[in-house]
């Protein structure tokens, strides 16, 4: 007995690129599973804050993850490579997985962005967050001897 | 490339829109914040990067104390490497000791606010002899540490306590009211702590024996924790009228794991008898359960290191994260 044919989806980044991807494929972002469980029906899904670049990487994702050939050590390979990217780029993919609420995308890259920072030091997490330090230089000094107690 | 002192990157050095990072990075906010704050390992946050994302600015403050990530306090790494840090004073350069302990527990408890509620020890902790050696002393002075910081524990993972004097650990287990789920060694005299358990934790639910379930175990059980619903006796000796008490006689029982389990024949004989198989008897009894999980397979590793153990499974024998595997999810670490 055949299954009937497929269903594919249109995702559309934030710059107007189209990407097909199986619905089977796509409904591991649960924002994406949510609108096509609510009947959503335009031809187009379009994912506003995401770009193509980021599309097409976690296209990429998707499609090892919904692999049923794949194994777990395979899986693993793939993702030591996959997260080999600038640490502006994990970010990136950080905030789209949360975005478009990709569990397994979003382990992934929040392991590698912790295994990233793990040595970093206050001044280093700053600039590669582009953090603003919303602290008073007193407030400053006090957060900064905290806890020094318990290094005696 | 530096920041001048509050951390503001000059507009000129970046060739990307600064404008887009912004927004971005503004989006950053306290749940993916935490999401990633719980990759890190306890020494992770104790000491180096958890120390340092506190210190960033006030929102990042904030997600490192998030309960999210302090919920659970996993020190079955203690027996691992450790972390060095290039900045100080975050730089570990001694091995596991009583004094590594005692820090990466005071911040815990510190940073954790009350909210831990699942604390998991290695197996060897309270066990050897060699050079590290955490006493019943240390112990004593844990505990106190740990009953009233994490007064709402729900989950406590203690596979052996040999060098802790029993008084000590029934004070400490039975001041958790909120307990719920308990990993510990087989005992010798069982009544002493599962009676108490009965008596102060109204909220027990699941327990596993890391160690032989004889009868009198199996029927301490049935008399003091009527109310157990999932138990997992894995990696072990049971014996065949133990396992009959815990059918019989746990009423509420809907979890019964027994994998890998080196089952001995009842009554006694000399040699004992193992078994290869549940009989029809057993089987009958235990389809009243939710879920029966049984392995007793020739092909299978771990029945065969069980076997090959004598149902006293050396874990240090086998893969680090060996001990920690649970066919029950619930008690899998």
């Amino acid at each position: 007995m055949s299954s009937p044919e497929e269903k594919t989806l249109i995702l559309k980044s934030s710059d107007n690129e189209e990407f097909l991807v199986k619905e089977s494929v796509a409904v591991q972002c649960i924002t994406i599973k949510n609108l096509v469980e609510d009947g959503c029906d335009l031809d187009a899904i379009p994912l506003l804050n995401v770009d193509s670049k980021n599309l097409a990487w976690i296209i990429e994702f998707m499609e090892k993850y919904a692999d049923s050939t794949s194994t777990d050590a395979e899986k693993k390979d793939f993702d030591t490579e996959f997260v080999k990217k600038p640490f502006n780029d994990v970010l990136g993919l950080i905030l789209a997985a949360n975005y478009l609420n990709f569990p397994a995308l979003m382990d992934v890259m929040c392991d590698a962005c912790a295994n990233e920072m793990k040595l970093w030091s206050v001044e280093q997490v700053r600039e590669k967050f582009h953090i603003q330090n919303d602290y008073t230089e007193e407030e400053e000094k006090a957060v900064r001897a905290e806890n020094f107690w318990a290094f005696e | 490339m530096s920041s001048n002192f509050f951390g503001v990157i000059p507009q000129a050095m970046e060739k990307e829109d600064i404008g887009s990072h912004s927004r971005k990075w503004e989006e950053m906010d306290h749940d993916v914040l935490v999401k990633i704050f719980q990759c890190f390992d306890i020494f992770g946050l104790t000491s180096g990067i958890g120390q340092v994302c506190s210190k960033v600015c006030s929102t990042w403050r904030l997600a490192a104390c998030d309960p999210l990530i302090w919920k659970t306090l996993d020190l079955s790494m203690l027996k691992s490497n450790f972390i060095k840090t290039p900045s100080e004073p975050y730089v570990y350069v001694d091995g596991p000791s009583d004094k590594t302990l005692t820090r990466v527990l005071k911040i815990s408890l510190s940073l954790s606010h009350g909210n831990i509620t699942t604390l998991i020890f290695h197996y060897n902790l309270f066990v050897s002899d060699d050079q590290l050696t955490y006493t019943a002393e240390s112990w004593m002075m844990m505990s106190t540490y740990l009953y009233c910081r994490c007064p709402r524990l729900k989950r406590l993972v203690m596979p052996a306590w040999n060098r802790i004097k029993k008084t000590g650990i029934c004070k400490a287990i039975c001041a958790w009211k909120d307990l719920e789920s308990l990993t510990m060694p087989s005992i010798s005299n069982p009544p002493y702590l599962i009676e108490e358990i009965g008596k102060n934790c109204k909220n027990f639910a699941e327990l596993k024996i890391m160690g032989p379930c004889h009868i009198f175990f199996a029927s301490t059980l049935a008399a003091f924790l009527p109310n157990l619903k999932v138990l997992s006796i894995r990696c072990s000796i049971i014996f065949k009228d133990a396992l009959n008490i815990i059918l019989d006689d746990l009423k509420k029982l809907e979890v019964l794991n027994i994998s890998h389990c080196v089952l001995i024949d009842s009554p006694p004989t000399l040699p004992r008898r193992v078994l290869g198989e549940l009989d029809e008897s057993i089987l009958k009894k235990a389809k009243r359960l939710r879920k029966f999980i049984t392995c007793m397979n020739d092909s299978c590793i771990t029945c065969k290191r069980t076997r090959q153990d004598e149902g006293l499974m050396r874990w240090y024998k086998y893969e680090a994260d060996f001990w920690k595997v649970d066919e029950v999810k619930s008690l899998a670490i």
